[in-house]
């Protein structure tokens, strides 16, 4: 078990981290240069920035859509301030990374940690309920969404039983294990699936926005607009 | 040429990519931290597979260029005209190859523009860089003309085209000189080369394979080409090939036979060994299959046949270089070399990246004869077949793979590339006891243990003393526990310096706890108390405020538990891990010279002196280089 453990955190932590740091680069270029070719070949070239970043900034901090579906936001913000916070200020995780690389940042309390992963747990659960139960949830969603949110759980529901060890009926190593693999896998996972949104989510309304500039006559010629000219349908 | 739309396309350029960022981390790490952190490579095998593989075999790869430049331009086979351009760039690559794997196989890649200004006119090795150097020009200045065509440089693309002549018959002289002059080098080195392949006429083998590789290579790359981009492949044209080519490789069938015939190292052909064997297996899929397949009109009826030939001839003829280039003298020199991961992720990611390079051109620049590109495309044309690519889908999955292929190397560089270096693993074993002479020098203090095995029958001031040597490496200090243990008090002051024991011990000894000689142990088992203590529930026995962070530093002491590990009330030298430590005994080595020259210097400080005299090296490590017992000699165990 300690081996698999050593393995845990050294190679498997050390390709999870990359992978996210290296995947994330990747995906702000490639959608840098979308968004370039996009407009370039556009007819119309102006954007509207204005209402981009009004669209933008209200889903960054989406207080407005309390209004709309209260338990959702709710539920909704308390997940990402637990999944965001936790693992970034956790004591533990910040002395780890000082033993390693000699990088240190202030921590949360642990029972403030102990609050932000219950409250993570919870909107988890929630938001979960919500889209399978809600009928716009349930059209909305795909297999992945349902994958990732709940792969997204088990680190903080491990790491929480880590923390509590008095709480957990499991082997202490074994949850551990659970523990450090799953948040790799969360970490690796990261660039490829719609969890990039932590990195791209500012991008997200230009892009949308800009994927409605078509080419001049686009109507005329749906092939060369799309830029699928002379392929197989 | 289109790269959308094509599957095949997209999974090779990913497979691709992906080998290239495997390399690019090693290569990272091989600039950062040297040869010897990435490689297998040693004194004694200082060529190992980058020069084999990279330099042997991109030489080799590259031998098409010539080899068609001279069919069209000097024995005017007009017809082979199609097979040019793709030919000149695989060499132009293929050489870029070969200098990019140098760079990484010099001990000092920033050296490499030496030789270009210091000439050293005795060396092979100045003959071949120089040929490398203009032949790679020559190559990069005929192929010049492709990328130019299409740009505003019309002048001097005209120029460029008007001495493609000249420029051709330069390359056709140097590749000539570089491909025999590779196989000039290893005469120099006949113990390092197999009698099977070691050879005086090394050279001629060399350019007779080189025309046989050329054709195969041209062969291969027109054949895979054509299917990853559905072109019509030239067939007719690869046709024409095949009979010169079979025509060569009996050449070198038979000059191989009889050169082995003429020197009398026939016997080594059939003497059971591995070399017999790989150099059957080298003949038969480098000479012997492809003239079968040949001769017997397979390649003539199949294009499939075709491009095996090809396939064999280039792998028959590659593994001809690289058993040359090491594989054979594996046995002679002894060395047990094998190429670490690092090294054949690197020559993969070389090729890979000139392949990249290779299908950019050709998809950029008017490389092949147009008419033959998308032929077979448009018969697959289905409505069946809609799939949504999104744009820029190649880079997108290419780049995806690069990424996990340079996540993936980095995971598995070893922790001392990642970290830095760490000393190695040096296990530390016990003191031994042995008979010793009390000897008094000059200057008074200085009382010396010195070792001598025949003390007893001599006579002298005999004594029992241990010998300090954690690591057995004969290096040892000879101490004199008792005469210690007496003068600093007797029994009550064994906790003087043993400060602490392992539970219910009371004379546990220091390499029982700094257990390697120069790194740091841990000497507390944090599993071995979970399980006796009764797992998860038994947590707050130690980490008795269970909301704070556990860590080492804010739990109960181990000796409130182990009331025996440290003698009560007495006054250590070293002090006992206290309440700050995180139980990480320092090494053998800094244990004992903590220890030691501690006490020593204070008793210096007694005496008056201000020069260290007791603390000097010398004290302890004394005995005289003739008194050290030689390896074979026993010493008395403990």
């Amino acid at each position: 078990m300690e081996d698999w453990l050593a393995i845990a955190r050294g190679p498997a932590f050390r390709f999870a981290i990359m992978i996210m740091i290296l995947g994330a680069l990747r995906d702000l270029i490639v959608t840098a240069l979308s968004v370039h070719t996009i407009m370039a070949r556009a007819g119309d070239k102006t954007l509207p920035l204005r209402a981009i970043r009004k669209a933008t900034l209200g889903w960054l901090f989406p207080l407005e859509h309390l209004r709309q579906s209260r338990v959702f936001t709710a539920a909704s913000i308390t997940f990402h301030a637990g999944v965001v916070l936790a693992p970034l200020f956790l004591m533990s995780h910040v002395l780890l990374i000082d033993q390693a690389i000699g990088l240190s940042w202030p921590t949360l309390p642990n029972i403030l940690a102990d609050i932000l992963t219950l409250g993570a747990i919870v909107g988890m659960t929630v938001v979960f309920v919500l889209r399978v139960s809600t009928g716009e949830g349930w059209a909305l969603s795909r297999g992945s969404d349902y994958t990732i949110l709940i792969l997204t759980t088990l680190p903080f529901l491990s790491g929480f039983l880590v923390m509590h060890p008095g709480l957990n009926p499991f082997p202490f190593q074994a949850t551990m294990l659970v523990h450090v693999l799953s948040g790799c896998l969360i970490l690796a996972i990261l660039p490829f699936t719609k969890l990039i949104h932590v990195v791209i989510l500012p991008a997200t309304q230009l892009v949308s926005e800009a994927g409605w500039h078509f080419p001049p006559d686009a109507g005329e010629k749906v092939g060369a607009a799309l830029g699928k000219e002379n392929q197989p349908i | 040429m289109n790269d959308q739309g094509s599957t095949r396309l997209r999974v090779a350029k990913g497979a691709l990519w992906f080998f290239v960022g495997v390399a690019a981390v090693v290569a990272v790490a091989r600039f950062l931290a040297g040869l010897g952190a990435v490689t297998n490579l040693t004194d004694r095998t200082p060529w190992g597979l980058w020069i084999g593989f990279d330099v042997m075999g991109g030489v080799a790869l590259a031998a098409g260029g010539f080899v068609i430049a001279a069919t069209v331009y000097v024995f005017r086979g007009e017809r082979f005209r199609p097979l040019l351009r793709p030919a000149v760039l695989t060499a132009f690559l293929g050489y870029m190859a070969v200098a990019v794997g140098l760079l990484f196989d010099i001990g000092r890649p920033w050296n490499i523009w030496r030789p270009m200004f210091f000439w050293q006119h005795h060396s092979a090795l100045f003959e071949v860089a120089w040929c490398v150097m203009l032949y790679l020009t020559v190559l990069a200045l005929e192929f010049a003309p492709v990328p130019l065509e299409s740009s505003r440089f019309h002048r001097l693309t005209k120029a460029l085209k008007s001495a493609t002549l000249p420029l051709v018959i330069l390359g056709i002289m140097l590749s000539t000189l570089h491909q025999s002059s590779l196989g000039t080098l290893f005469l120099i080195a006949p113990a390092r080369v197999h009698p099977l392949w070691y050879t005086p006429i090394l050279p001629v083998l060399f350019l007779i394979t080189a025309v046989g590789l050329g054709m195969g290579m041209v062969i291969v790359e027109s054949k895979v080409t054509a299917w990853l981009y559905r072109r019509k492949a030239e067939d007719e044209i690869l046709n024409n090939l095949t009979k010169p080519l079979a025509v060569t490789l009996l050449l070198y069938g038979a000059v191989r036979l009889i050169d082995l015939l003429v020197r009398g190292q026939g016997g080594f052909l059939f003497d059971g060994s591995w070399e017999s064997t790989l150099f059957w297996f080298e003949m038969l899929i480098s000479a012997g299959l492809p003239t079968l397949l040949i001769l017997g009109g397979f390649t003539a009826r199949s294009g499939r046949a075709l491009f095996f030939v090809g396939l064999l001839v280039v792998f028959g003829f590659v593994l001809h270089r690289i058993n040359v280039g090491g594989v054979s003298g594996i046995g002679l020199t002894d060395t047990g070399y094998f190429p670490s991961w690092e090294e054949v992720a690197t020559s993969l990611g070389v090729v890979s990246a000139a392949t990249l390079a290779f299908l950019f051109i050709i998809e950029r620049f008017h490389v092949y004869e147009p008419g033959t590109e998308e032929v077979l495309a448009e018969a697959e044309v289905t409505v069946d077949r809609v799939r949504y690519l999104p744009p820029m889908a190649t880079l997108r999955s290419s780049t995806m793979l690069f990424v996990i292929g340079a996540s993936l190397a980095f995971a598995l560089l070893p922790d001392g590339l990642v970290f830095g270096a760490r000393p190695e693993k040096t296990p530390v074993a016990g003191p031994r006891r042995v008979l010793a002479e009390l000897v008094s020098q000059d200057r008074p203090p200085h009382r010396f243990m010195k070792l001598d095995l025949d003390a007893e029958r001599v006579g002298g001031d005999i004594h029992e003393a241990l010998l300090l040597d954690g690591n057995r490496n004969g290096e040892f200090a000879v101490f004199d526990h008792d005469a210690h243990a007496k003068r600093r008090g007797g029994a009550a002051a064994c906790a003087d310096c043993h400060h602490l024991n392992r539970p219910s011990d009371r004379e546990t000894s220091c390499f029982e706890c700094h257990r390697d000689q120069y790194l740091e142990t841990d000497i507390f088992r944090h599993q071995r108390h979970v399980e006796s203590l009764g797992g998860n529930g038994a947590c707050a026995e130690c980490h008795t405020d269970l909301n704070a962070t556990r860590t080492r530093k804010n739990v109960t002491h181990c000796t409130e538990c182990h009331r025996d590990m440290v003698g009560i009330g007495l006054k250590a030298l070293i002090p006992p891990p206290g309440k700050d430590s995180d139980f990480h005994a320092p090494s053998y080595t800094d244990a004992m010279h903590g220890l030691c020259k501690k006490c020593h210097d204070e008793e210096d400080e007694k005496a008056g002196v201000t020069i260290p005299t007791l603390g000097l090296c010398g004290t302890c490590h004394t005995e005289p280089a003739d008194l050290r017992p030689r390896r074979s000699r026993t010493v008395k165990e403990d």
